[in-house]
């Protein structure tokens, strides 16, 4: 038994199929990678094993996490699992923080929620995880509103709330997109090194083929709501078998390819 | 032949913050700061750098849609200014980064190519000119009827490049162009963006912050860091060999592939 099993996912809004007939299962400690394109169905999945669709959308298939059936639960019972047991970090951190509440106590929310955590006990932990982010001088950050924080400093608060229980299982859309490359890099060696630390599993939403494969052993590729294929790495860059795989990694590698003739005098 | 089409001289823009204390001065912020730019036909600059470092404030003094706090901007030996800008608004395009927000929702493709030709009085036919252009990012001329939300993000960013094209520009500005776009999008862009920009001579100035676009299509490149440039030169000796810090940070921060 896997720690996370997606099986026969199938999402759809008014009859039109979005996901179609998904499944794919996580290990604890896992890092899975989920590849594709601006409306393949990516960003549902997240949040149909997160429990937070739409309530438009009609969802069969199953989702279980460490055995229990997360698609039984009700709200109640699925809020003791979120934000503790598994998490999210969203794709665009203006829109995913609270803009008139101070990132401390947002950060401190979900340790009040599952931990008990006092308010005060909350700040002082909300400083830790800051400072576990790589945010500077985090007494002063947790007393900011998102809107007095960069781009990458508000993406690194969305990371803090989401680790702040430690979860078993992260999940992380597109965290980076509306990051710069420098701030970008900065930003996954955090994600990699506190999944390695806390022994979470990944799942890393992206349609950057690089960028993935810096952080994941498994890739999972959808394609129009279907999952086309699911390989580790280097079977995928060697072997890819799907169509829109390999046009994936051809033009990763082009592009590489390219990249390396401009900085040839550094890389070799 | 090479005619010189802009040159921006210690060009600078401040913008001011708000007050920090009831009695003190408002603090500014230099977003451009003594920049020197020349930029002649058929040039293709790339300008990269973080959120920040004034790329797209350059981009706006460049299109004159905003002044600059001091220095000059001449293009062909003339400094912008308020009074008839009908030549320059004729001679220079934009592309901005979403089409979705740039392109007008209620107008179909047709209408939205005509409108700089409408208004800037363009002379040919307008007609032939619309299905030109389309012709030219390779669209089919049965979108013409069509409204921007029926179609997909790659035919959107191509009916923008087709409206900036229409009115037969000498120089292009496009700010980040595909960042909006799915990776094997950006390719139904780049390619034949850089066809064109190489058939019909235009002059370039591409805003991005993602070095393999700038590597596809720029022959020569500006590195800005807070407003101002770090390091300038030909693409390929930039980043072949970076001599700013900043610069070096850039290269290394671009995702690689896994050496398998």
């Amino acid at each position: 038994m896997k720690f996370l099993e997606v099986e026969n996912l199938t999402i759809s809004f008014n009859n039109k199929v979005v996901v179609n007939n998904v499944s794919f299962s996580v290990s604890a400690g896992e890092r899975l990678g989920v590849i594709g394109e601006s409306g393949s169905g990516k960003t549902l999945i997240a949040l149909a094993i997160i429990g937070l669709l739409p309530e438009a959308a009609t969802v069969t298939g199953s989702v279980q996490l460490a055995g229990e059936d997360l698609m039984a639960l009700n709200d109640q019972q699925m809020s003791a699992y979120r934000g503790n047991q598994l998490a999210m970090v969203f794709q665009e951190p203006l829109t995913a923080l609270n803009p008139i509440m101070r990132v401390g106590k947002q950060i401190a929310q979900p340790l009040r929620n599952h931990n008990n955590f006092s308010i005060k006990a909350g700040i002082a932990r909300a400083v830790e995880l800051c400072t576990a982010v790589g945010l500077p001088d985090p007494e002063h950050i947790v007393r900011a509103y998102p809107h007095q924080l960069s781009g990458g400093q508000r993406q690194r608060i969305g990371l803090a709330i989401a680790i702040a229980c430690n979860p078993k299982l992260l999940i992380v859309d597109e965290p980076t997109t509306a990051l710069d490359v420098t701030v970008q890099k900065e930003v996954l060696q955090t994600i990699n090194d506190l999944v390695k630390q806390q022994g979470s599993s990944l799942i890393f939403i992206s349609h950057d083929l690089p960028v993935v494969s810096t952080m994941a052993e498994d890739i999972a590729v959808l394609r129009y709501g279907e999952l086309v294929e699911h390989a580790n790495i280097a079977a995928l860059f060697n072997n890819p078998q799907h169509e829109y795989s390999i046009k994936l990694v051809d033009l990763a590698r082009a592009t590489e390819k390219e990249f390396s003739n401009f900085t040839k005098s550094r890389t070799l | 032949m090479s005619d010189l089409l802009f040159e921006a001289k210690s060009l600078c823009r401040d913008f001011k913050l708000n007050r920090t204390a009831i009695s003190g001065a408002r603090p500014v912020r230099r977003a451009v700061a003594d920049l020197n730019l020349k930029i002649k036909t058929g040039d293709r600059l790339g300008v990269v750098g973080e959120s920040g470092s004034g790329k797209t404030t350059l981009a706006k003094l460049l299109l004159n849609l905003d002044k600059p706090t001091s220095g000059s901007i001449n293009f062909k030996g003339q400094q912008l200014s308020n009074s008839d800008m009908s030549i320059f608004r004729r001679e220079v395009q934009i592309i901005f980064q979403d089409p979705r927000s740039s392109l007008d929702p209620r107008r179909t493709v047709e209408q939205i190519i005509l409108e700089p030709l409408e208004c800037l009085n363009f002379q040919q036919d307008h007609q032939s000119q619309t299905n030109k252009v389309l012709q030219q990012v390779e669209l089919e001329a049965s979108i013409r009827s069509r409204y921007p939300h029926e179609l997909s993000g790659g035919q959107r960013q191509r009916v923008a490049i087709a409206r900036a094209l229409a009115a037969q520009p000498s120089v292009l500005i496009a700010d980040e162009p595909v960042s909006a776009l799915d990776v094997l999008v950006r390719e139904e862009i780049l390619q034949p963006l850089s066809e064109l920009i190489e058939s019909l001579n235009l002059a370039l100035v591409l805003i991005s912050h993602d070095l393999s676009v700038i590597t596809r299509l720029c022959k020569t490149v500006v590195v800005m860091q807070q407003g101002r440039i770090v390091e300038a030169g030909n693409t390929q000796g930039v980043f072949a060999n970076p001599q700013h810090q900043f610069t070096k940070d850039l290269i290394s921060a671009v995702p690689r592939l896994p050496t398998l």
